[in-house]
């Protein structure tokens, strides 16, 4: 690539040796082309940053026969220099080099955006001793030039000392020059393909920690991504994920919407399972559908909660219509008697009781009618109340209370206080057999009043007395059987108003004691 | 659908939603469900759970609405049967509570059907985009109930209660 004007005395050499030296250097640049064109192929080999750069370092060595070659890229962070691959036998110590920009040649050379060459190093004063000083290496000559994309400088290449004590020349640096543009463009590619894979991995933990099901798919509605979450739905033990039919109807139905929507999916067998959806089509650049992405909201439990609901409140109702129809046709008939009528009202009035308490504990707190009194009387009159069933069933019913506790004035609803002591003891006649014992102790725990009754009954299986206390529990209880009742829900619900706490401690075969513990005052 | 490795064969009937077609769609139902050789107890499970499938998507799904179609579409797969019957009311309801409250109701006609087709098919999905449409996804598969041997819960509907619940009636 020699310019022949740089050869003056060209008709003073015989024609022979002129043809000789023309076809030397034609073969010189055949050679240096098909480097070049070797090279740049080379780099279209990968999109890892690391192994591109390694290429270009090895490849700017060759090209312009150098004894060892650097790459520097700007860190946008700090504005500094980083010598991200060194080729050499010093690669490790320069590796740990960072130039601020504008230092040394290579600074120079990023920061102005031109070539440099320079044949002597030991003349210039850009030069920068202390790279040498640290790898140990003699630099003598240099050619640099920037690595340039259309957005600007992003580092700089160069070549050290060219083998065989010959000088770099303006030949190599067009050859490098070119070499460098190839390689700041596939740096960039690189660079770009780094992030876009980053951002990749970003989204798709993302979406494997929601809790939401998502899935993704293309404009044909092909699943292209999917998360645990929604794996763990539709997972078969039959067919692989992708193959489970059900997934694939859902997938039809929605390509016929193609636009966002909100469903309900109920998956009803076997996975019992109720789904609220919401597909989002995915758009490019000229609003075409490229995709959707379909996210999955597991509300079984909601909807488990509110059906029982539902159910419990219409079943009551029904129930208590069912038994005044009964009533009214047995009078009409005049079948019915005194006995008959109360035994019925007794029935109704029960589950007008259990709606009550059920819409007393869906309204939120009480409002509790909170006023100052004894608690002994409360406790006694309570036990009154429910005396005659235990008399008829021989059961003894003790109260024990120091003096002083009796008369000790607590500021309380005392009128619920009463209500849930007389459910609780209406409860233990259930679980005692006769001759047994129930007794309720109260005593005053420094701030707290505290009620306990005891009873030497059947006990609770451990496994269901964290149950007792749920709520939810006792409704479907009720709905599947009529001796169930909502009465232990309903203390713990009058309990917790007064600001109290309830426990419950049992043993199979020995017995059961309840423990309610509420302040004594308001503070 | 047909990107499956497994051969499945499709075919829609579309009718008008009106009680009327009843008769036709359990006929089309029947003819592709006999390329799997059902017993004729589960074929009559098959025809019950069309008649009450059919009938829910037409009479509440589509007020049996002439204007309105209900699809039905029959897949075999092996000894799979798989029907799906979508109408276009778009009125969702909550299949779960109807089918909770069959077993405990005792007042009144009807509302068992959702309860009938989940105690006769191994797989029950709806589909519901309100305003839209509501697809029900059925799956039969051959010999898994065999409700002679007991192998089954039985299909009859239990009383949710014990009829001691009303109390005697002294007379």
């Amino acid at each position: 690539m020699n310019d022949n004007s740089n050869a003056p005395g060209i008709v003073d050499i015989p024609a022979g040796e002129q043809l000789q030296k023309l076809r030397r250097e034609l073969e010189a640049a055949r050679k240096e082309s098909g480097a070049l064109m070797n090279a740049c192929a080379l780099l279209n080999t990968t999109l890892d940053l690391q192994k591109l750069l390694e290429i270009i370092l090895q490849q700017s060595a060759v090209l312009t026969s150098a004894e060892a070659s650097s790459l520097a890229l700007i860190d946008q962070k700090t504005d500094e220099l980083c010598f991200e691959v060194v080729v050499g036998e010093k690669k490790d110590i320069l590796k740990e080099i960072r130039l601020p920009r504008g230092t040394g040649i290579v600074g120079w050379v990023a920061l102005k955006g031109e070539p440099l060459l320079i044949e002597d190093v030991s003349k210039d004063s850009r030069f920068y001793q202390k790279v040498d000083e640290k790898s140990q290496f003699k630099t003598t000559s240099i050619l640099c030039v920037p690595l340039k994309t259309k957005d600007g400088t992003i580092g700089a290449l160069e070549v050290l000392n060219k083998v065989e004590g010959e000088k770099f020349d303006s030949n190599d640096q067009s050859l490098l020059m070119a070499l460098a543009s190839q390689a700041a463009m596939a740096i960039e590619n690189a660079r770009l393909y780094k992030s876009v894979l980053e951002e990749k991995n970003k989204i798709v933990s993302i979406v494997n920690s929601m809790g939401d099901g998502i899935i993704v798919t293309n404009e044909n509605f092909d699943i292209v991504l999917t998360n645990p979450a929604a794996e763990s739905v539709f997972s078969d033990k039959t067919s692989s994920f992708d193959d489970v039919f059900k997934l694939k109807v859902i997938m039809l139905e929605l390509s016929q919407l193609k636009s966002d929507t909100t469903f309900d999916l109920v998956l009803m067998k076997p996975e019992n399972t109720i789904l609220s959806n919401r597909m989002t089509m995915l758009r490019g650049a000229e609003n075409e559908i490229t995709g959707s992405i379909v996210s999955m909201r597991n509300i079984t439990d909601i909807k488990h909660r509110e059906n029982i609901r539902a159910q419990f409140t219409s079943m009551m109702n029904y129930k208590i219509a069912d038994q005044i129809q009964r009533l009214r046709e047995s009078l009409k008939n005049n079948e019915i008697q005194c006995d008959g009528v109360k035994c019925i009202a007794e029935s109704i009035e029960e589950k007008v009781i259990k709606l009550i308490q059920f819409s007393e504990m869906e309204s939120g707190p009480l409002r509790l009618d909170r006023s100052l009194g004894p608690v002994g009387p409360v406790i006694e009159t309570a036990m009154e109340e429910v005396r005659e069933k235990y008399i008829f069933k021989h059961i003894e019913l003790k109260f024990s209370c120091e003096s002083d506790v009796f008369n000790m004035e607590v500021e309380v609803d005392h009128d619920r206080i009463k209500t849930i002591l007389c459910l609780l003891l209406n409860n233990c006649i259930r679980f005692v057999s006769a001759d047994g014992c129930v007794e309720v102790i109260v005593r005053n725990v420094s701030e707290m009043l505290e009620i306990t009754v005891k009873d030497n009954g059947i006990g609770i299986k451990e496994e269901l007395l964290p149950k007792l206390l749920d709520k939810q529990y006792h409704l479907e209880n009720v709905l599947n059987s009529s001796d169930a009742s909502l009465s232990l829900a309903y203390i713990k619900h009058v309990v917790e108003a007064h600001g109290g706490s309830m426990k419950i401690n049992s043993v199979i075969g020995k017995g059961t004691e309840i423990i309610i513990t509420m302040p004594k005052f308001i503070h | 659908m047909e990107q499956s490795s497994v051969k499945r064969q499709i075919h829609e009937l579309k009718v008008p939603a009106t009680l009327k077609h009843i008769e036709q769609v359990k006929r089309f139902v029947v003819e592709i469900a006999s390329q799997i050789s059902f017993s004729p107890i589960e074929m009559f499970q098959i025809e019950l759970v069309v008649d009450e499938a059919y009938a829910n998507a037409a009479d509440h799904g589509s007020e049996c609405s002439r204007s309105k179609e209900v699809h039905v579409k029959c897949i075999v797969e092996g000894e799979k049967l798989i029907i799906i019957i979508k109408d276009f009311g778009g009125k969702p309801f909550n299949p779960d509570f109807f089918e909770r409250i069959a077993d405990k109701k005792t007042w009144g006609v009807g509302g068992r059907g959702i309860k009938i087709i989940k105690e006769i098919m191994d797989e029950v999905m709806y589909f519901f985009v309100t305003g839209q449409s509501t697809t029900l996804y059925m799956v039969k598969q051959k010999g898994t109930q065999d409700w002679e041997n007991g192998e089954t819960s039985s299909p009859v509907i239990k009383l949710p209660f014990a009829l001691d619940d009303i109390p005697p009636i002294p007379t």
